[in-house]
């Protein structure tokens, strides 16, 4: 009669976008990879901001009902952060209807902080509600131990946080051999002209995977793949490189820096496909990369040709060889579950000793 | 690079049951949720002195393993030791191969008088040291094999988990304690009031006729864990003397006791004596109480209150949540993935 559960949120979308937008494909990854070790999922249906703000605060607390209302006292609930509402408000009340009137522990999966994606300016952003919310939670997992330290200081987040170190990307279809070629691929929900600019080398190409609406001539050095789902990109990585950079002038203002900080989908999906990978120096994941030789670290994109050109086939086969167990426990959803047994391990059990220290 | 796990089966039907095989059986059983496959055996005969067949056992049993897979071993094998020698051999052999070792036992330990074992030469610290990593019971029992000189890198468990699903009763705050076991009881020096009930499968009469003492025979443990509706589990006490030819008194201040993650899965708060590896940790998280000698229990359990039980039962709940669905196996192999496949070392014993 052990009584509690543990919980994971989990946003139901349209097939087409559960498919193809990397938020949403992340959360749906990351609810399936921890069921595995005994969570239950929380399903609900992405409702968009307008409909919530017009049902208004009754409504909505209704729908909160017919969610959450089985969550017992004391079980504990990761809720995937954020929600894909757009909605403050309903973010709030889902977690307030958690803890205060079932008495649940919480938990945030970070996967993106909003506010630090669209913004960065130099300015306070702890009253920024994708901020401050997550000191609402009685632990917060976080991308990884950069991104902990970003949350402490500029952020103001006291909660206890476990770093995920990476994300996962579930991929069991095939992949393609990689072929030792000077080439990049870059994936991206959509291409962005600015990256366009920015990118310099006319002697590497790069081959762009993702929708484009925006782009209208490209150089000869740039080829459009089109656009896919996430789940049939695998296959066409066939060597070279996987590029992670997020252009300086770009669509979301705060992105490039940012990308010092987060744990890129694109990388999880890289990896996943057996890709070696192109970084900058300033990324959180740049250390280890160079460390276990998984791909390439350079200072800004001027330096990809040299970069690539110092590298001989074998110690390119060798980069392939060297992810082969990332590649496995990103596919296999490793680091997801171990961040949520951490949860449990520090929630449940109070054990403090993976909690991110200074 | 598949990952594989031994698993000690029966020959017969009428060994399946054994405690020995049931643990085995139980990790399997958690690992495989993480995609583990089994490596299955079983107690070969006639083997300790024809090489060439258990050259001809081994290589058919390791034959599946493939370059860069990993081997977990239920450390020990419970064969005779150049069985598991030769066995430790081979899986070195396959090339990129990795090698763990899953303690349940230390047949050192087990057998020793006290600390007086020759460590230099011991057959099972020797053979651990030759392991990658070694999964441990819980942090004592690691620092204990370095001091016997076994320096591998080291994950510890902590608790064993106890798989259970079955209903369980309400506790009730009652002044009785439980003792279930599998080794014969032949005496039991204990004069207290509170009342001592054994689960067994045999007590002398000299224990059966004490007043204080109720024995009621072999039950399952299934069947014991939907009783038990309050008062406390007896992890293990030196005023209870039961047939063996091994040193449990010395041992138990190491090894994680079945006994002890047995009452945690049917949250039943626990008494167990100081010395032993689990007492600090059920102190600290009032889980249970300390007491070394059973006849000073009555005064123990006088200064205890009704709201104080409850507390501890509220307080074993994540813990029986997490053994009785297999949460320590499981995260010391995430661990282990952690370690040896991706270089992290901040999950080792220290």
């Amino acid at each position: 009669m052990a009584t509690m559960t543990y919980w994971i949120t989990e946003v139901e979308e349209n097939n087409y976008i559960s498919n193809r937008a990397s938020g949403i494909i992340a959360n749906k990854m990351a609810a399936e990879s921890v069921s595995e070790v005994g969570f239950r999922k929380l399903h609900y249906p992405r409702i968009y901001s307008q409909r919530l703000r017009e049902m208004g605060k009754e409504s909505r607390w209704e729908y909160l009902e017919a969610l959450l209302h089985f969550v017992m006292p004391g079980d504990m609930v990761i809720v995937q952060y954020p929600l894909w509402t757009n909605n403050t408000e309903f973010e709030l009340e889902f977690i307030n209807y958690l803890v205060n009137v079932r008495h649940a522990k919480i938990v945030a999966m970070v996967w993106d902080i909003i506010s630090w994606v669209q913004d960065n300016r130099d300015r306070d952003y702890k009253g920024d509600a994708s901020l401050w919310m997550l000191n609402k939670y009685d632990l917060v997992i976080v991308a990884n131990t950069k991104m902990a330290k970003r949350l402490k200081s500029e952020g103001g987040i006291t909660t206890p946080m476990i770093s995920m170190d990476l994300s996962d990307f579930i991929y069991h279809g095939p992949i393609a051999n990689k072929v030792f070629k000077k080439e990049l691929y870059y994936v991206a929900t959509g291409i962005d002209p600015a990256l366009i600019e920015e990118y310099p080398s006319e002697k590497v190409a790069i081959n762009f995977i993702g929708p484009n609406h925006r782009v209208k001539d490209v150089p000869s050095y740039v080829r459009l793949l089109g656009p896919m789902d996430s789940n049939d990109i695998p296959p066409h990585l066939e060597g070279g490189y996987g590029l992670l950079y997020y252009p300086k002038n770009g669509g979301y203002k705060g992105m490039h820096r940012y990308g010092d900080y987060n744990n890129p989908f694109k990388l999880s999906l890289y990896l996943a496909s057996g890709l070696p990978v192109i970084t900058l120096d300033s990324t959180a994941h740049a250390g280890w990369i160079k460390d276990r030789g998984v791909g390439l670290v350079i200072k800004n994109l001027n330096e990809i040709e040299e970069a690539i050109n110092s590298v001989t086939e074998d110690e390119y086969y060798q980069m392939v060889d060297n992810l082969k167990e990332w590649q496995r426990a990103i596919t296999n959803g490793f680091f997801t579950k171990q961040s949520a047994m951490e949860a449990i391990r520090y929630l449940e059990l109070g054990f403090t000793d993976r909690l991110c220290i200074e | 690079m598949t990952k594989w796990i031994t698993r000690l089966n029966a020959t017969d039907k009428s060994s399946q049951y054994g405690a020995i095989q049931l643990v085995t059986e139980t990790v399997v059983n958690t690992a495989k949720t993480l995609g583990y496959q089994e490596i299955n055996l079983t107690g070969y005969e006639n083997i300790n002195n024809n090489t060439p067949r258990r050259e001809h056992l081994i290589d058919a049993l390791l034959g599946v393993v493939q370059d860069g897979d990993t081997v977990i071993v239920q450390f020990p094998m419970w064969t005779h030791l150049n069985f598991q020698a030769e066995f430790f051999q081979y899986i070195k052999s396959i090339k990129n191969s990795k090698m763990v070792a899953l303690i349940h036992d230390i047949p050192t330990w087990m057998f020793t008088e006290g600390n007086d074992y020759d460590r230099e030469n011991d057959f099972w610290l020797n053979k651990l040291k030759e392991f990658d990593l070694i999964i441990v019971g819980n942090e004592r029992m690691g620092q204990k094999l370095r001091e016997d000189g076994v320096e591998v890198a080291m994950i510890s468990m902590h608790i064993w988990d106890y798989l259970y699903s079955g209903p369980v009763k309400e506790k009730k705050y009652k002044k009785e304690i439980y003792y279930a076991g599998g080794r014969n009881i032949e005496a039991v020096d204990y004069e207290g009031d509170t009342r001592l009930k054994i689960y067994n499968h045999w007590a002398s009469e000299a224990v059966t006729s004490k007043p204080n003492v109720e024995w009621l025979g072999r039950v399952s443990s299934y069947e014991i864990l939907s009783q038990i509706d309050g008062g406390f589990g007896l992890v293990a006490s030196e005023n209870i003397k039961e047939k063996s030819n091994m040193n449990f008194e010395y041992y138990n201040q190491f090894n994680n006791p079945t006994k002890l993650s047995f009452y945690i899965a049917g949250g039943l708060p626990v008494i167990i004596p100081n010395k032993m590896a689990h007492a600090e940790w059920i102190k600290e998280r009032g889980i249970g109480l300390i007491v070394d000698d059973l006849n000073e229990l009555d005064k123990v359990l006088a200064e205890v209150t009704t709201e104080q039980y409850n507390e501890m039962l509220a307080a074993i709940e994540p813990w029986q949540k997490a053994v009785s669905e297999g949460f320590f196996v499981k995260r010391a192999l995430l661990a282990m993935t952690r370690y040896l496949d991706l270089g992290f070392t901040d999950i080792l014993v220290k």
